[in-house]
């Protein structure tokens, strides 16, 4: 069975190291303090891990906001909308 | 040696004669030569009738946006010098800041992205924006340039006492860098560079002189993090060049692995800055990248990119910094200041028209940081019989965070200072996660009875005092610091004790 949405913001949440009520949709790189390069790199490693699925490298490109990897995780069905 | 040029007035040259030429472009804009000297024009007209005086400070939020092409400038036409400020500045640190100037009798004017509350607030770069738009093509260009003698800048950087110290930079020093550079390798008017590296540091700063300068076009990106618009400035805009900090290329690497190959046709030139690169990272980008240019400096703010490397030129020795840059004299001098034999260790010091003046306000500092006339960089190494330059490990206490060089003072005063700490003393330890080079650990004693945090309270308990990257990235709790028999904490003793405590898994 598919994952939902808030598991993916509590991944978010978690590697961010802030609330789960800080992560929403309209969140983009750098609107979270300390979402930089390297946490976003930390962070594609951790949703990577946590849902057992690579990005591809133009996906990676793609990715600039949370709703970005909300996107296109429910287009590869790995998680629900 | 002052050199007999500036940067303004290279822009004023170019748009006369280069005046159709792109300078910047984006998605949807384009400005020619002509269109900046006019925009830096209109932004020094409005900062004077705003009120800016000649010999007025300006402290300018250093955002990568286009605006901060013209207003950096304009402040130098205006008459003003200029501290380039970094965004992620603390408003505790800025109202620091104004308050060391307004200590040394010296007016300042701070201009924020946007309006704000902080004081000695002048125009934000939003307001310029506005009234430049609204005046284009109407205003005299009728302000003196500044003179290659006087003061651009004043560069903050971290001492190894904590107190940042403020690099006097001329206006002749910035360009004699310039030449430095774009002699050795990079930019040319055929050129279109993508400047990603913040321009609140001298790199990326450094980086948008060099190709305006040579009458290229300059592209503008904030960073790695978001990948789409630099990959985007490759394919649509003809990117040929770029500029990079070793932890900023690893992210790249590791993110997108070959990707950059379908560019090596395009890449003319790539410099590196700023922090350590293994012989083996060298050689990985030269082999993914065969055809470009690649390079590496070595430097400090007080002395500009003093020493190059060529990746492709210099292969045998990859394992050094390189070799003098074309206008700069290398030195390793003793304790005294007196060369050391050939071949033996000593401090590297460097000298060159594009080296400071001395420290803003600091003549102690200025003392202490130069060998008559040659600037000491703090750094031990040798150079070897083909002049090669190697290093051996810092004099300094500064730990290099990805490029960025963080005082362990600093960062000890602010745990120091939260209520469940005794004592704090932090060290650099080589980054875990082999990113950003060294990475910061605070050894931490509690004071007795507290209870201490978990790390990610503590964090957040510092964030209104430090930067970003200025946060330890562990706490370990230590019963005790070592120090020497005067009170002098013994940094490298207690890193060494870190790497031990994190490899045995412990902490």
């Amino acid at each position: 069975m598919a994952h939902t949405v808030q598991d993916l913001f509590a991944v978010i949440a978690d590697t961010l190291k802030v609330d789960v009520s800080e992560v929403t949709m309209d969140k983009v790189i750098g609107d979270i303090e300390g979402w930089d390069s390297l946490a976003q790199t930390n962070l594609t490693l951790a949703v990577e891990k946590a849902f057992s699925f690579s990005f591809t490298v133009d996906e990676l490109i793609e990715i600039e906001g949370v709703e970005d990897f909300v996107e296109i995780m429910a287009e590869r069905g790995i998680i629900e909308k | 040696m002052t050199y007999a040029e500036t940067y303004l007035a290279t822009l004023k040259r170019h748009a006369e004669r280069l005046s159709d030429k792109a300078c910047y472009v984006d998605d949807s804009e384009k400005w020619t030569y002509a269109d900046l000297w006019s925009k830096v024009t209109a932004s020094a007209n409005c900062l004077r009738e705003a009120g800016l005086r000649p010999g007025d400070h300006v402290i300018l939020d250093a955002s990568n946006v286009k605006e901060f092409l013209y207003i950096y400038p304009s402040a130098h036409l205006a008459g003003a010098t200029v501290t380039p400020l970094d965004p992620n500045t603390p408003k505790v640190k800025i109202e620091a800041l104004f308050e060391r100037f307004k200590n040394a009798g010296q007016p300042v004017r701070y201009i924020p992205p946007q309006a704000s509350d902080l004081p000695e607030t002048f125009l934000s770069i939003g307001a310029i924006k506005e009234q430049v738009e609204q005046s284009q093509g109407a205003v005299s260009d009728s302000l003196d340039l500044p003179t290659p003698d006087q003061v651009a800048d004043i560069v903050f950087t971290s001492g190894a006492t904590g107190q940042p110290k403020g690099v006097l930079l001329t206006h002749g020093a910035q360009i004699a860098a310039v030449d430095n550079i774009n002699r050795f390798g990079g930019a040319t008017s055929d050129d279109i560079e993508l400047v990603l590296m913040p321009l609140c540091h001298s790199f990326g700063l450094g980086r948008m002189r060099c190709i305006l300068s040579a009458g290229g076009t300059l592209v503008l990106a904030d960073g790695v993090a978001r990948l789409k618009p630099v990959f985007k400035a490759f394919k649509n805009l003809g990117v040929t060049g770029f500029g990079l900090v070793p932890s900023a290329w690893t992210l790249l690497r590791r993110s997108t692995g070959d990707k950059l190959a379908e560019f090596a046709d395009q890449i003319k030139y790539l410099e590196f800055g700023s922090a350590y690169m293994s012989s083996e990272v060298k050689s990985d980008i030269q082999t993914l990248l065969p055809k470009t240019d690649v390079f590496m400096h070595y430097g400090l703010t007080e002395c500009s990119r003093a020493v190059f490397l060529s990746f492709k030129n210099d292969d045998t020795h990859l394992d050094s910094v390189g070799k003098a840059a074309p206008l700069t004299e290398l030195a390793v001098l003793d304790e005294h200041g007196e060369p050391c034999p050939d071949g033996e260790a000593g401090e590297i010091c460097v000298k060159g028209p594009m080296q400071m003046l001395g420290y803003w306000q600091d003549d102690d500092a200025t003392k202490s940081g130069m060998h008559g006339d040659w600037v000491r960089t703090g750094d031990l190494g040798h150079i070897d019989e083909d002049g090669y330059l190697y290093l051996k490990g810092r004099a300094k206490e500064l730990i290099n965070v990805g490029g960025r060089k963080v005082s362990p003072v600093e960062v000890d005063a602010v745990v120091s200072a939260l209520p469940c700490i005794e004592e704090c003393a932090c060290v650099g330890i080589a980054d875990p996660d082999n990113i950003t080079g060294e990475a910061i650990v605070a050894c931490v004693i509690p004071k007795p009875g507290a209870d201490l945090p978990d790390d990610r309270e503590l964090l957040e308990l510092m964030k209104s005092s430090l930067e970003f990257y200025k946060l330890p990235k562990t706490f370990i709790v230590v019963n005790d610091i070592p120090k020497t028999p005067t009170g002098k904490i013994q940094r490298l003793a207690l890193a060494d004790r870190v790497t031990h405590i994190l490899s045995e898994g412990d902490a």
